[in-house]
């Protein structure tokens, strides 16, 4: 269990860590007139050349004056933000819809409510043990597992189902994706050809809104080259615009998953931690929903096997001794236990509560069924455990990226505000706008140092503050 | 304001309401606000330390948590982004010093170095810096 300790810990490491990266640019401001000064800036900084065709893209930034280049570097930095914050919105979305699969129904119904179906299902046995040949007993035992089934099933059909719509999802933006590159290639063939050296006013207006546009879809870099060009890459460095060429990214289907490429290379993986759109739907296809699927398997088969066995080591109703028979369907594998999970007995007599070789009225294999849902029988935890750690990943995560999404929003509205007070100011304007903010971000370091400082003090006193 | 803060120094409500009130004022970038919360943020500390609720505060924090973290994260995009308009303002201010010393007919009519003054900005290397 994480402290709010260890949270804070986190957070100042991230603070001096960018303290660091701000003692170096310190450095970097001696260097200020020297044009290779964007490398340094965070995300597009030590891009590595590109070769098309033996041609070596991404060397020889040219600068086009200091307005213009504060203009595009600033737009660089506020594409970047958003493509993060793009990303981190479609991830909140789909993590949002994924997390309702496992919020219990409104009302008194416990339909989709797979907690209460497992302390059901277990306690069901207990409550035979009381009466192993009653027959109304039997039934609730058969009933609650038909509930687990159904409700267990039902949650990894719908994640199942979320997943190819995510899948479709992300295909779409790969064709808008390929509309935007075809448009910034035709643009910035038009510049070089118009403007080579001075700046291009609509047509450069054109192709910023396009970056815009596309940043809001996909993680990119962004190469000036020569005569006003501009090279085009994804944040993983597959080339996507080369001044007038557009290198469209298709589609194939891997395994029944839609895959991405761009001339031939697979760059999927790449895309999902890229940013953008696509890369919140990639991550969520790929990484949030197999991740909880896996797990809700786990848990399926996990019941599933022990029950199932403990049933067939038992006595049931009718005599059968060793033999009753399966209570859900046998999963022959992990993968896959969960949207398959069903009850297969249909009779109430084979339950068999009664112990190997004793009198149908003994009551000892409901007692070893009734243990299993206290067993450590999911990965050394118990069915519930197993759940709530499941659902609480889940919640984790989508506090995560609320957090992560609102910090981005917030920097895009900083930035927006900063590139709209800085346009045609004065130098001087701009050095009194620049401490204002710096005063601003003190005075909220000095709240957080203080914040962190009770802390300190309150580990100091041995006090255990655990957050979840 | 300091004083409206000091009467509620009860630690649940002072320190969760002081976050979010920062969180906002350095969206906004409202400096005086932040300096006030600042202020107001050592006099809540001093009290506690000196009351001995602290580890109470810190029990109230955990409920702050979430706002503490967005708080932390905030601030960090709020460094990035504060560093490159430095950087930025920076730059024009040794290019505003470059072209006052400039020959006049090196500067262009819009203000830009003309071709003669260019050779200041050699294209950069690949691993410069």
């Amino acid at each position: 269990m994480a402290t709010i300790n260890s949270a804070m810990s986190l957070i100042t490491g991230a603070l001096d860590a960018d303290q660091a990266a701000l003692n170096v640019t310190s450095n970097n401001v001696a260097n200020a007139s020297n044009e290779s000064y964007t490398r340094e800036v965070p995300n597009w900084a030590e891009n590595q050349p590109i070769y098309v065709n033996g041609v070596s893209y991404g060397q020889g930034v040219t600068v086009t004056g200091g307005v213009s280049q504060r203009d595009l570097v600033l737009n660089q930095r506020l594409q970047q933000q958003q493509q993060l914050g793009a990303s981190s919105s479609s991830l909140l979305t789909a993590l949002t819809s994924i997390e309702n699969n496992f919020t219990p129904a409104s009302g008194t119904s416990t339909s989709g409510d797979i907690g209460t179906d497992i302390t059901n299902f277990f306690d069901s046995y207990t409550q035979l043990e009381s009466s192993p040949t009653s027959n109304s007993l039997r039934q609730q035992v058969l009933s609650s597992a038909t509930q687990l089934a159904g409700d267990i099933s039902g949650a990894a059909n719908s994640l199942n189902a979320q997943q190819s719509s995510l899948d479709q999802s992300a295909a779409t933006v790969a064709v808008q994706v390929n509309a935007i590159t075809a448009s910034l290639a035709q643009v910035n063939a038009q510049i070089q050809s118009l403007s080579p050296t001075s700046d291009a006013g609509t047509l450069e207006d054109e192709r910023q809104s396009d970056l815009s546009q596309l940043s809001q879809l996909i993680g990119i870099n962004e190469i000036t080259t020569e005569q006003n060009g501009m090279s085009i890459t994804t944040t993983g460095g597959q080339l996507l615009v080369s001044e007038g060429s557009s290198f469209p990214i298709t589609t194939g289907s891997v395994n029944g998953v839609t895959h991405f490429f761009v001339n031939g290379t697979d760059i999927t993986s790449a895309l999902a931690s890229g940013g953008g759109q696509l890369g919140g739907l990639l991550t969520a296809r790929d990484q949030s929903i197999p991740t909880t699927l896996a797990a809700l398997d786990q848990l399926a088969y996990g019941i599933e096997t022990q029950v199932n066995t403990v049933n067939n080591a038992g006595t049931d109703l009718d005599g059968d001794n060793g033999n009753a028979g399966n209570i859900f369907n046998a999963p022959t594998q992990v993968t896959g236990s969960a949207a398959a999970m069903s009850v297969v007995m249909t009779d109430p007599n084979k339950i068999a509560a009664a112990g190997s070789g004793l009198g149908t009225g003994d009551d000892s294999n409901a007692v070893t069924a009734a243990n299993l849902g206290t067993s450590a029988i999911i990965n050394g935890e118990t069915p519930s455990n197993y759940y709530s750690n499941l659902v609480s990943t889940l919640g984790a995560a989508v506090s995560e990226t609320t957090t992560q999404n609102s910090a981005l929003t917030a920097s895009v509205s900083q930035l927006q505000t900063q590139i709209n007070s800085l346009s045609g100011v004065s130098l001087d304007d701009e050095a009194s706008n620049l401490e204002e903010f710096q005063r601003s971000y003190q005075a909220a370091s000095q709240v957080f140092t203080i914040l962190n400082s009770v802390m300190a003090s309150a580990l100091n006193l041995g006090v255990e503050t655990a957050v979840s | 304001m300091t004083m409206e803060w000091q009467d509620q120094l009860r630690p649940g409500v002072a320190l969760k309401g002081l976050v979010k009130e920062a969180t906002d004022a350095l969206i906004s970038m409202d400096a005086e606000r932040l300096a006030e919360l600042a202020r107001c943020c050592a006099d809540l500390n001093r009290e506690l330390q000196e009351s001995g609720k602290t580890a109470e505060a810190a029990m109230e924090l955990r409920s702050a948590a979430g706002d503490v973290k967005l708080l932390g994260r905030v601030l960090f995009e709020t460094r990035a982004n504060l560093v490159v308009l430095t950087r930025l303002h920076l730059l024009r201010l040794q290019r505003g010093k470059l072209l006052a010393f400039a020959p006049q007919d090196c500067v262009s009519e819009d203000g830009g170095m003309k071709n003669r003054w260019k050779f200041m900005e050699r294209p950069c290397e690949y691993g410069d810096n």
